[in-house]
């Protein structure tokens, strides 16, 4: 590279790294060692320094108050939001446990509404129980050992 | 003083905000060319930096960090004002270049003093509004932040080599189009000399 031979249009290419401070030191050597010598490189990394320091008087934002009560009032509606948030999803939590509790203790679960294949082999005799319960004015499921009873009553049937 | 904020020090945050507000709206400003976007822009940088403050790790500089989250913001800027400019005027086509060097003045020279130094401000402004996107990144975060190429680098996504070239012929650009300037200052400058 630059210590073999050092072509002005090679030098070009490195010479805004050089005036960066950006060129590794053997490299950073070259290029100075050049500009040493060549007076049309030398001007333009005059050029390039002088264009670098114009800058400076780009000009920014002016006289501005500070943004600070505006970004700490956002802040603190974020806050507000992700504690309003936090609520309502403790809230929905507590409802879906209590409803699933309620459907738990109640035995109204979803499962109970799957096809049972116990009741599917035994559905006659539920529906005898259905019409015994009915015509004795008693609510379903009150009276477990009638429900026992009609169960064995269907297997021994079935036995015999 | 991230660290602080993390442990939920709001002075710290405040602390952030006196610190780097001014130079994250004239990042935003040089780079947008709109006072008022530049204050969107950086109160949105602080907040991110906010919502952030949990997952900050301090190997990270916060320098680079911070100015990552505020160009990514201006360019998000750049391209949603892209976007509002095809919807509003179709046929136009014009780049955002165009739009940040036809931008109106933002400041009036009053005495006649300040006329020469406004005009100055102004071919400024509009050679680096006319370079393109990633090299005024570039030459922002470089220039006026003082990033290092590497870190460049890294708050643009970028390659070191890519930045490299980016900075090389951002500021081949700013030469030729300060070209006047220069030229300018060149008699003066001989004149101070012995």
């Amino acid at each position: 590279m630059m210590e073999r031979r050092c072509l002005c249009a090679e030098c070009a290419e490195l010479l805004v790294p050089y005036l960066d401070g950006e060129l590794p030191p053997d490299e950073a050597a070259a290029v100075a060692a050049h500009l040493a010598v060549c007076p049309a490189c030398s001007r333009a990394a005059d050029e390039h320094r002088r264009a670098w320091a114009l800058l400076a008087d780009l000009p920014g934002v002016a006289g501005a108050e500070s943004i600070w009560p505006r970004v700490i009032a956002r802040t603190h509606r974020i806050a507000v939001r992700a504690r309003v948030l936090r609520r309502v999803a403790a809230a929905a939590a507590a409802f879906a446990a209590a409803v699933t509790l309620f459907y738990f203790v109640s035995g109204r679960d979803n499962s109970a509404a799957l096809p049972d294949p116990d009741l599917l082999v035994h559905l006659p005799v539920v529906e005898q129980y259905a019409s015994l319960s009915d015509a004795g004015g008693e609510g379903l499921g009150e009276d477990l050992d009638i429900v026992q009873a009609v169960f064995e009553l269907a297997q021994e049937t079935e036995d015999f | 003083m991230m660290l602080r904020l993390a442990r939920g020090d709001m002075r710290a945050f405040e602390e952030i905000v006196v610190s780097y507000e001014r130079a994250v709206r004239n990042f935003a400003f040089r780079y947008l060319g709109d006072e008022r976007k530049a204050e969107d822009i950086a109160q949105e940088t602080f907040l991110r930096v906010y919502k952030a403050r949990a997952r900050w790790r301090p190997d990270a500089k916060f320098h680079t960090w911070l100015f990552t989250i505020t160009s990514r913001l201006c360019l998000n800027a750049i391209r949603s004002q892209r976007r509002e400019r095809r919807v509003m005027r179709p046929a136009a086509g014009a780049d955002d270049r165009d739009a940040l060097a036809g931008a109106p003045e933002r400041r009036t020279p009053s005495p006649a003093e300040g006329v020469l130094a406004a005009e100055r401000a102004e071919l400024l402004r509009r050679a680096v509004a006319e370079l393109s996107e990633n090299q005024r990144r570039a030459l922002l975060l470089h220039r006026f932040e003082g990033l290092s190429y590497q870190e460049v680098a890294e708050a643009m996504g970028l390659t070191l080599e890519a930045v490299r070239s980016l900075l090389v012929r951002a500021r081949r650009n700013l030469h030729d189009r300060l070209a006047p300037l220069l030229r300018a200052d060149e008699p003066a400058a001989e004149g101070d000399g012995p």
